[in-house]
Formats: C-alpha cells, structure tokens, sequence
C-alpha cells in the first residue's frame, strides 16, 4: 500500500489538522507521501519532510496553486493517483471543495470524514449531523479519503526526515479565478462559528465583571456569549445570548461561567465538544452536563484563569 | 438562462433518529420527510435569479423512489417551473447521482447548476463537486452569496477562517451553504398552481447510466454518549486535564 | 429567626440554603426583573426534607413561597422579606415511566420540556405545551392548571394529571398517587391542589398522564379577512381535520405585524394587511394521510374563501420559524414595555365586538395606546398587552377596569390559564360569585389555618369583599 496525503497550509507554515491526517494514514499502513501545492511554499515543505512517518514530500510550487482552487489542484491529485492505493487529506474547506472531484475523476466513490481506520479499506464515519457512526467499506482500488482531523491524534512534527521531491506539472483550467477574501479576525471570533466560546451567566453580576470574561475570551481567541439571565440583567446585549431563544452554538470548547444551567440554556450548547463549567454553587445543574467542573468563586477563577493561560 | 435545481428528500432535521437494533441502519419508519435544509436553499436562490431577471427557466431534479415526487412538487410551488424524476429503488451512491445529473445537465444545457452542499442524512458533500469534475464546469462550493455579472458568476464562498469570492466562467455548478438566503414558504395558491407544472418520469436505463456499487454500509450505531463528568479542585489542575485529557489547544490559532 | 433557619440548614444542608446576595441575585418576576427579596431560599431534594422544613415553619408561623420555573404572569411567585422561598430546583428527577400504562412518574422541580422529552424516548408524548416549556416546571403547571398550544386537543394540566404528592401547611404528606384512569373511590382530592397556586400545599411529585405521539404534524399559517371568516374556518378545520386539529393559534394583525414588519424580528411569510393570522397545525400519525388531508382542509377552506391566504411550511425548520412568531413572547415584551398583561376567557363569539370595544376605550383615554392581541380562539381564550407608555398604580386600575368590567356582562373570565396571583386578586368577584369565593376562603382556612402558604395570594383581600 501506499498513501498520498494532502497537506494543509497557507503557503507559510503547515496547519496542524495535517498531522492528524497523517495518524490516520498510519492506522491504514504502508508507506506516505505528502503532497504540498502552493505558491512559494517551499517553507511549508520544509516543515512537512520533518513530520514523522513520511517517506517522501512532494512540492508543486505554482502560482497556480496558490488559492488551492479545486479544479487545478483536483487535476493536479488525478495526474499523481496512479502511484497510490489510497489519496487522503484532512476535511479542510479547501480539500471538501476539491476531494470529491478526485473520487469522481477517478471514478470511485469518496469516504467522507472519516473518525475510524478499521482496516485499509473500512472505516468509521458519522452520519445523521453525527448522531450515528457508519462502518463504510470500500471496493475501490484507490480510496479517497477525507478524515475529521480532530478524531484523530496528531503525529510529531519533528523528528522525521524525508527528501523533497519537485513536481512540474501544472494543471491551469482557466474557468474560476480568485477574486478576494475576507478573512475573519481571529482575536473575537463570531459565536455562532466560534472554536472556543466562554459565556458568563447571573452569577458574573454586573455588565463590568464581563470584562473579566473578555480577557480570557482574549488569550483563547474565544468569543464571549452569555445566559438569558445574563442578558436580561441587562450585561450584555441579547445579540450574545446562547440557548433555545438566542444561537446554538456547538464549539470544540465551550466554558460555562456562573451560568446555573437552565435547561433552555443547555438546549444552545449541549452539542459542545468539551464543555467546562465554573460556578459557586456544586448543585447548579450546569455541572451535570460538564465534562470538568470547578466550584469556587469566579472572580477569583478568571484572573487566575487568564494569568494561567 | 436555465436553472437546474437538484434536491433530495431526507429525514426533516427535528426528527432524532435512532439506530435500528440490528445496527444495519437508522430507522426511518413512519419518520418526517422534507427537502433537505440545503437543497431548499438551492431552490430559493434559483428563484430569487428567476425574480431578478437573470434566470429564464429553473428545472428541479430529484433521485430516489416515488415518494420524491412530493419534495419536487414543493420545489414547483415554491417557484421552479418543472420538474424531472429519476426513478431509483434506493438512495444511490453520490458518484452514481453525480452520474446521473451528468446526463441531465447534457440533454438540458443550463447555465447554472444549484445544488445543497451536503444532505443531513449522509454527510457525503460530494455531488455538486463531482458533478463539476465530469461535466469540466468550474465549480463554486459552499456559496454564501451568488451574482451573476457579465456572463460570470460571482459565488462567495464561506471557508475556513473567513470568506472567499471565485470569478466563475458559465456555465458552473454551485452548492450553497446556510448563510446564502432564508427560504420562502410554499403559497397555497402556488401550491395548487404546481400540481399542474409537468413533472417527467426517467429511469437511470433511460439515461444510460449503470448504478455501480463503490461504498457499502456494513453497519451504523449510536455514537459513543458522552462520559459523566469531573469535578476539578484548581485552575491549574483544570487546564492540565483540558491540555493533557481533552486534547485542547488552549491558545489563539494563526 | 436565626434559629429556625439553623434548624432548616440541618435539615437540607448548607448548599441548600441560599440567603443573602444569593437569593438577591435571583428575581421571582421575569417582567419586572426585581430582585427577590425573601429571607432565604430553600431548595430541599426529597419530600422527606420538605416536609420537615415545612414542619419547622409551621411550628414558628413562618410564611413561605414556592418557586418553580418562575415563569407566571401573576406576581405568585413575588416573595416579601419575611418570607421563607421554597424552590423546588432539586427536586427534578423523572422517577419512572411506564409506557404500558402510559404514565409518568416525575418530581415537581422537572422542567415540562424534560418531561416532554422522557415521554419522546419511549415513542409517546406529553400533551401539555407551551411557549415556556424550557423554564416552566411540572410543579408550577399543576400549581396554575396551566394551558397552552394544545388544550384544543388535549385539555388542560389538569387533564394530564392522573395522581398527586401534596406537603400540607403543617408538613404532613399527603401522597395520592394515583396512576388509574378510573378511580371514583370518594373525593379526587388532586383537584382541589391543581390550579391553587400553592395556597393549599405544595406539590412534590406527580404522576402524569401519556398521550400516543404524533409523529406526523402539518403546519400553516393562514389569513382571514374578518372575524366571520376566522369562526367559520375554526369550524370548517374542526370538521375536516376531525381529531387532527392541534393548534389554532390566532394572531390580531397588531401581534402579527408588530412581531413581523414593524420590528423586523421576524420574516413575514404573509403580509401583514389582514386582520387576523391563525397558525393552524394537525397532529396525526401517518406522514403522508395527515399531509393530504391537511392540505385538503387548507385547500376547501382557500376555495370557499374563509381564509385570504395561507403558507403551509414544507419542513420542520419552516414550521418552527412559523412558531417562532407566535411564540416570541419575549419579542413583544421589548417591543412595548411597559405593557400591562391579560389572560381572559370569553365566548368566541363575543371576542371581536369586544376586542374592538377594549381598543375603543384605551385609545379614548391614551390616543397612541397599542392593544396587542393573540390567543387560543379554540379555547375562547385571548392575551390581551396595552401598552401606554408607562406603567403607574393608577393607570393600572383604570386599565383593568376596562379590562374587567365587559368581561363580568359577558361571563367571561379574568383569567383563562394565568392564574390569579396578586394581580387579579381583587377581581375575582368577577369570574367568581360570593358562594363560590366564601367556599374557597373556608378550604383556605381549614387547609392553612396560619395562613402560611404563599399568603396574600389567590383570593381576595378580606377588605374587598
């Protein structure tokens, strides 16, 4: 077997969901090589020959790339198959956008996030928005494969010593053109899309104490919700309000502070990966659906908190 | 310019589902059906270029057994002006759909495809791409904003991080994510009006097209329930066990 | 003091006495969001603790107030500064349900939704529904008899409740856990405390009455052009959708455009030149038969012109955005605080000639008063929110006065599912005659000789009668 892992980055540095894909490339077996298509990304090179596990890094380097436009690198991945049983990348934007034209140029079908290797050619993926997990077996020669990075532990990014290998082919197909892109700021991500999201509850007590919210929300890259009960203390405004009236919110971290845990509240953020509650009182129900729980007094917590981080 | 709209039928996203006790599936007896919250957003933005002017004709296009014909029938009430099914027994494979749409697109020549960018059942997100590798058209995924501009489209598309917007030479095929529009209702004038628009019967025979097999389902379960939690004694012990347990980069990416 | 609240610390426990900020820090009137005032908050965890607490307070004349979801539109929930709160927040637990029997065995403090949602698991439904679901408690529905979205089809909490746990004024339990649907042995003593808003004893667990689900539900929102119209259609829907019909929710265009057009909180799916909006809804069991006749219903009702327009939503996400206007209590709080709140019960087809007299007389004394209405019409049920600008006492008087006062001509109510409280007190004598309130004041008295439970409520001052 042999594997051709897509890697992930921006031309700069390579995005850690890589290295998580390549665990999953492990699982399968066989020897890896990594694929890096980008424009002046010799750097991003660099950093893949030292992940550990990789045999060989191949570099196509094309102003061409740089976008990672899916009908260029998806002809680019066809033209570098046939060397490979298996075509695997993590379930970036970039790699949803352009894998599934691989599958089809290929005429296979493609496993779509997978969370599981059972074998080299099954493996587990949720379905139903994850509410249940199918075992998916493939009769492809050549699986492609995109795999939820965050089921997946991260392999060193040290360590390894593989060659680079320049590819010169460029695929330019001319029908789409990048026009702009508006990236958002990452200190206050929005809440609705947020990775981490601290909300505060009746127990911050005034508009004021939120600050000490913020400040953590700040060394986290978090964005700052609240209860109903926040809100309609009038701390903050309701355009913040998580739960059945305000968003639903489902972040890989979410931290409840003097929230109590009414159940509406709940309903906006019971999806949360992890979630973490901190709150003066042990019997607030907020704990019985926290995977962590702290009881103490909050504003003794935050700064502590915000000092820590 | 003509429109085609594809759209599938699925389990309505209130519906809890729950696997079966063989593990061969979920079960979907008796459950809600709807359009699929993504596939509505298609044909609203269909509608909504019909309403501007830059849209002349808008095709809806469903796969799948008879009971599809219900989802088509709304998509005609809410506005498209005609409808083709393709009878399937079961829910084909997004490659054999991507396949199947191919033949459409050839006999119809659109200008535009529309499609959801994922259906809430499987979770594939592939068919609009795949469509757009075996037909050559350029492709504008997860749109979040769509203008059609001097026989270019212009689809803004919602990415990691942010947002992107691609210049797109027609025709194209563009799948929409749930920021694009808030789909309108279906009116019960309209409603009655779409019993009458013509719907077209086809077979994957008739377009030529063999259903291959490339992935099976061996089994599906219910997904793991989340641990009973912990209570933490510090700050200190807390970030040690999200860090070290939880695996959670606590710090600001990029 | 200090000592009977020591004895009460013994009995639950430190963390399960809050006094101070912490009860502060809570407020027992989500309109007013004042500050609850008690002098502590109690939260036992078993009826054996109540009932010793209970016991306690009797023992040194110590009023309480019980909070459920703190989510009435009464003021029963308003504690004063000697009064002791009992919360029944740690009494939550879903005991048992039998889905042979179609019963539901819960505690008090379970919020409705979490009773709802135990019932889904075993593929049957609890019928009791309202906009508060999420906040609302098991307790406080029994407590208030309260009504909802689904008394067209289903009754009300009182219809739902098969058997009772009671803790008396003086803590004595007494436990009527009935789970038969037939039992005429003497006196069916869970509807005396159903609907007593905590002024005869406090509830602890029940057990409920299951419905078989509905898995297959159709929704719509319709518009009529006159009242003649809309009771035409409720019976015209009553016919065809038979036992089907689940909700007819009427919207007064000063509701429906409010929530819609003028605010912008939500999308119109119509527009907002009609009178009157109903969201109709059937609940059947198969997908496909409850859709057709649904939509034959809507569809007659269209061709025989009792409604001008309709959307019917095609997905779940489309029917809840449809609720999501009728249920944005919240919406209309803030769009015209201060605003003073009705629940009034009537013959339907006296609501029109008497929501157009209300408007009347409000806009002749406050030119630029908005009257907002929306109901169960099914039910001959109305809220009714005016809104003047201000809210003072005396304003407050001549209000309810207007209110009121037709109601008493018409024989209807001054409170359809709300209860009674503080507010509507001294209106009673208007739904209520003196045979009726000298009766209710004896149980009262025999029930609660002190006094002590949720004091000052429910009936009227002793000065207005």
């Amino acid at each position: 077997m042999s594997i051709l892992l897509i890697a992930e980055h921006d031309n700069n540095k390579l995005n850690p969901v890589t290295l998580s894909a390549v665990t999953a490339a492990r699982q399968i077996g066989g020897e890896i090589t990594m694929l890096v298509a980008g424009s002046s990304c010799q750097s991003v090179a660099n950093d893949a020959v030292k992940v550990m596990g990789l045999s060989k890094v191949l570099l196509a380097d094309s102003a061409v790339y740089e976008k990672g436009l899916a009908e260029s690198l998806s002809a680019l991945i066809v033209e570098l198959a046939a060397d490979y049983s298996h075509i695997i990348a993590a379930a970036s934007s970039t790699i949803k956008d352009a894998m599934p034209r691989v599958a089809a140029l290929l005429d296979v079908g493609q496993l779509t996030e997978i969370v599981g290797v059972e074998s080299e050619d099954t493996f587990k993926r949720p379905i139903y928005a994850g509410n249940a997990i199918a075992t998916v077996h493939s009769h492809d020669a050549v699986k492609v494969i995109t795999v939820r990075a965050s089921a997946f532990d991260k392999v060193e990014a040290e360590g390894g010593n593989a060659s680079i290998d320049v590819v010169n082919v460029v695929f330019d197909m001319g029908v789409s053109r990048f026009v702009s892109e508006a990236l958002l700021k990452s200190d206050r991500p929005e809440l609705a899309v947020a990775n981490t999201v601290i909300s505060g509850g009746r127990g911050m007590g005034s508009a004021e104490s939120f600050n000490l919210l913020e400040k953590v929300a700040d060394k986290l890259g978090a964005a700052v919700g609240a209860s109903r009960a926040a809100v309609d203390a009038g701390f903050v405004s309701n355009d913040l309000q998580v739960g059945q009236t305000g968003k639903i919110v489902a972040p890989e971290l979410y931290i409840a502070v003097g929230i109590s845990g009414a159940i509406q509240h709940l309903a906006g953020m019971k999806e949360s990966k992890v979630i973490v509650a901190i709150n003066k009182d042990e019997e607030a129900p907020i704990f019985q659906v926290a995977d962590y729980g702290l009881v103490g007094d909050l504003f003794e917590i935050l700064p502590e908190l915000e000092a820590k981080l | 310019m003509k429109i085609i709209v594809s759209v599938k039928r699925v389990i309505d996203y209130n519906v809890k589902v729950r696997v079966k006790t063989d593990n061969s599936d979920v079960d979907l007896t008796n459950v809600k059906m709807s359009l699929n919250p993504f596939c509505e957003i298609a044909v609203e933005e269909a509608i909504r270029l019909k309403e501007a002017g830059v849209a002349s004709e808008i095709v809806v296009v469903s796969i799948g057994p008879n009971a599809v014909q219900e989802q088509l029938r709304t998509a005609m009430a809410l506005g498209a002006d005609r409808a083709i099914h393709i009878e399937t027994e079961m829910q084909p494979e997004p490659l054999n759909v991507a396949k199947l749409l191919t033949k459409i697109v050839e006999a119809e020549e659109p200008g535009l495809v529309i499609l959801g960018k994922q259906s809430i059942d499987s979770d594939n997100n592939q068919v609009g791409q795949m469509l757009a590798a075996l037909t050559g058209w350029p492709q504008g995924t997860f749109a979040s904003e769509v203008k059609i501009e001097d026989g270019k489209a212009l689809v803004t598309r919602e990415v990691d991080g942010g947002l992107r917007t691609l210049s797109l030479t027609l025709p194209a095929v563009v799948t929409t994510d749930l920021r694009l529009n808030e789909p309108r209702y279906a009116k019960l004038p309209d409603i009655m009006k779409a019993k009458r628009k013509p719907m077209e019967v086809k077979t994957p025979a008739d377009l030529n097209v063999h259903l291959k097999k490339h992935i099976s389902q061996l089994k599906v379960e219910t997904p793991p329930q989340r641990q009973v939690g912990i209570k933490v004694d510090s700050v200190d012990a807390l970030i040690d066990k999200l860090k070290n347990e939880a695996k959670i980069i606590l710090r600001k990416l990029g | 003091m200090d000592t009977l609240l020591g004895a009460i610390e013994r009995v639950v426990g430190e963390k399960n006495i809050l006094r101070g900020e912490d009860v502060r820090a809570r407020s027992a009137d989500w309109i007013t969001r004042e500050p609850c005032l008690a002098l502590a908050l109690v939260r036992p965890v078993s009826v054996g603790q109540l009932s010793q607490v209970m016991a306690l307070c009797y023992e040194a004349d110590q009023p309480v107030v019980t909070h459920g979801g703190l989510t009435g539109l009464v003021r029963g929930a308003v504690a004063a500064s000697n009064d002791l709160v009992i919360s029944l927040e740690r009494m939550t637990e879903i005991e048992s349900v039998d889905p042979v029997g179609g019963t539901l065995t819960v505690q008090a403090g379970a919020p409705l939704q979490v009773v709802q949602e135990a019932a889904e698991q075993i593929g049957m439904q609890f019928a009791l529904d309202l906009g508060a679901r999420g906040s609302c408690t098991i307790g406080g529905n029994i407590a208030t008899n309260a009504g909802g979205i689904r008394v067209i089809r289903y009754g009300m909490m009182r219809d739902q409740v098969l058997g009772l746990e009671v803790v008396l004024a003086d803590g004595s339990v007494v436990s009527s856990m009935n789970n038969m649907l037939k039992n005429n042995a003497g006196y069916d003593l869970k509807h005396m405390f159903i609907g007593s808003e905590g002024t005869l004893g406090i509830v602890t667990r029940a057990v409920l009455k299951l419905q078989p689900q509905q898995s297959a539900s159709q929704t719509a929102l319709v518009a009529c052009d006159s009242f003649e119209n809309l009771i035409g259609l409720l019976q015209h829907m009553r016919q065809t959708l038979g036992g089907e019909l689940g909700a007819f929710e009427v919207m007064w265009r000063s509701y429906y455009a409010l929530l819609t057009e003028e605010s912008g909180r939500h999308n119109p799916p119509l527009d907002t030149s009609s009178p009157f909006y109903v969201l109709i809804e059937s609940l059947g069991n198969d997908q496909a038969e409850t859709a057709q006749r649904f939509e034959q219903a809507i569809t007659s009702a269209f061709e025989k012109e009792l409604l001008s327009d309709a959307v019917i939503a095609s997905s779940d996400a489309q029917r809840d955005r449809l609720w999501a206007i009728r249920e944005d209590i919240e919406g209309l709080s803030e769009l015209i605080a201060p605003r003073f709140v009705f629940d009034i019960s009537l013959s339907i087809v006296d609501m029109n000639t008497y929501v157009n007299a209300l408007e009347v007389s409000v806009r002749d004394i406050w030119p630029d008063a908005k009257v907002v209405v929306f109901g169960h019409l099914g039910d001959g049920n109305l809220h009714v929110s005016i809104s003047t600008g201000e809210v003072n006492e005396e304003m407050r008087i001549i209000i309810e006065d207007l209110v009121y006062k037709p109601l008493q001509a018409i024989g209807g109510s001054i409170s359809a599912e709300h209860g009674i409280g503080i507010k509507k007190k001294n209106h009673l004598n208007i739904s209520r005659n003196p045979g009726e309130i000298a009766l209710m004041m004896k149980l009262k008295e025999v029930m609660d000789p002190k006094g002590l439970l949720n004091r000052g409520k429910v009936l009227p001052d002793k000065t207005n009668l």
